[in-house]
């Protein structure tokens, strides 16, 4: 169980559950699972960098 | 920077996604964990009693270094410890890369990485952004506490099949790299200590013109400048005493979850389905709570949020089948993380904000102290009796009395959200 409540490390049984039915789910091999989410973790903060500098740009 | 303030959006939510970014990685990182386990197990033929032990070890760490880390917060400002957090917490994930024995493993993630969280935490990031907030402190802490949830759902499927694709040194070598090379430029570019240091208002308030005849923000009449006096006051022993609790019944959920499930008859497939709608629920109840919270007082809810917990427990225990579960999943999902913000705007707003980095700490501690003991009762318990029946209903109990003490905080009298503002000095 990953109890995501301040730190703790999550059971290794259930995230291999959770990944099987993530596979059952998306279908997706390992690659496309990690180019997606991948780009999620990158696209957070140049959006923040983006948004800071343009009103940065824009106001001044 | 000065060009930052003046228009759009207020510098404060800039604040609250910075921090929201911070706790996403660093905490995903430190969840992501439990994917490592069984790949360094099978290569080093380590048991999973000495991986509890570097896991409970780093709890523990983590929780006693918090107050000290808070008082370094209070001292240097919540912008320089975080960038110094950020980068030891990457370092460390990179180290492990190299891990070679147990006690490195123990050294590097159970020690250097667990005090170095005290610093990248839920807990700073709540107060860095409190500082920038008053009426709605709830609702931007709520949001920036999200991020814990958030690291989970991302990063711990994005370890698991990068772990799949790779092997388990270059998964960390990835998680570090990401860690230095994201969140370390966005701490720095972004984060900033208070409104203040910009010449700006907390809320995003204008500033009075000069000259004008403008009341002055209210005080609590708690505030302290020492962290010690708050301990003189029931309110700081009430939030100790209900995060005691909320440690509790987190963690020895966390830990006696999936052995619970399966001795209840339940397979593995329908835990980890219970687990997704336990995330879920918790990233939706972290982010409600805030705008209530600051419409409704802080105190109800906190109230609020324990009691539903502690239905969710006694309805585990007593609904036949999966019923149990899934009612758990969703109520007790719902109020997992949803404390963090109603506790730490309380915190703020009842004894100032010159010693929010230290008390919050104190609090943490509590918090990990209960945890620890949760996790040690629902072993001992499972061992003697045979079922989790005891300590789950001791949870419940606790529960109750949390929402009880919450209830009992006497907010509108101690929290500066309710003080009058003064009429500002003659001539000014």
């Amino acid at each position: 169980m990953v109890p995501l409540h301040h730190e703790a490390p999550g059971d290794p049984t259930l995230l291999r559950w959770v990944q099987d039915r993530i596979d059952h789910l998306i279908g997706l091999e390992a690659e496309g699972v990690v180019i997606a989410i991948g780009l999620v973790l990158l696209a957070l903060p140049v959006g923040i960098l983006a948004a800071y500098f343009w009103q940065r740009r824009s106001a001044g | 920077m000065d060009s930052a303030k003046r228009s759009g959006i207020f510098y404060g939510w800039f604040i609250v996604a910075a921090s929201f970014f911070v706790i996403m990685m660093t905490m995903g990182a430190r969840n992501g964990v439990g994917v490592f386990v069984l790949p360094m197990s099978d290569e080093f033929s380590w048991n999973r009693s000495i991986i509890s032990f570097a896991a409970a070890l780093g709890i523990l760490l983590n929780g006693v270094s918090q107050p000290f880390l808070g008082g370094l917060y209070d001292k240097v400002g919540g912008r320089k410890l975080i960038l110094y957090g950020v980068t030891v917490i990457g370092i460390t994930v990179l180290l492990l890369a190299f891990t070679f024995h147990i006690a490195y493993f123990i050294l590097v993630f159970g020690v250097i990485m667990a005090v170095a969280m005290s610093a990248g935490s839920i807990t700073t990031g709540a107060v860095i952004v409190s500082k920038w907030f008053q009426r709605k402190r709830a609702t931007a802490i709520g949001i920036t506490a999200a991020g814990a949830s958030v690291g989970g759902l991302v990063l711990v499927p994005f370890t698991t099949y990068l772990i799949e694709l790779l092997d388990w040194r270059w998964s960390w070598v990835i998680l570090g790299s990401l860690i230095l090379v994201l969140v370390l430029p966005v701490s720095y570019i972004i984060l900033r200590n208070s409104p203040a240091e910009m010449g700006l208002q907390p809320d995003g308030d204008d500033a009075p013109a000069p000259g004008a005849n403008v009341p002055v923000r209210g005080t609590a009449p708690l505030e302290v400048d020492q962290w010690r006096d708050a301990f003189r006051s029931w309110p700081m022993w009430q939030l100790c005493a209900t995060y005691f609790v909320c440690g509790f019944t987190t963690l020895i959920m966390g830990f006696h979850f999936v052995p619970n499930a399966v001795e209840s008859g339940f397979s593995p497939a329908t835990a980890a389905t219970a687990f997704g709608v336990l995330s879920a629920m918790n990233t939706i109840g972290v982010i409600a709570v805030g705008p209530i919270a600051d419409k409704l007082g802080n105190k109800t809810l906190l109230g609020t949020v324990y009691f539903f917990r502690g239905i969710g427990y006694v309805l585990l225990l007593t609904l036949p089948g999966q019923w149990g579960l899934w009612v758990f999943a969703i109520v007790g999902g719902m109020s997992w993380i949803a404390t963090v913000p109603l506790t730490t705007a309380l915190t703020a707003d009842i004894y100032g904000l010159k010693k929010v980095g230290t008390l919050s700490g104190m609090i943490f501690l509590s918090h990990q102290v209960g945890g620890s003991i949760g996790i040690q009762f629902g072993g001992i318990m499972r061992d003697i009796t045979g079922s989790y029946t005891v300590p789950f209903a001791a949870a419940a109990g606790l529960l109750f009395f949390a929402a009880v003490m919450a209830m009992l905080i006497q907010e509108r009298r101690y929290s500066v959200r309710y003080q009058q503002a003064s009429p500002a000095p003659a001539g000014g």
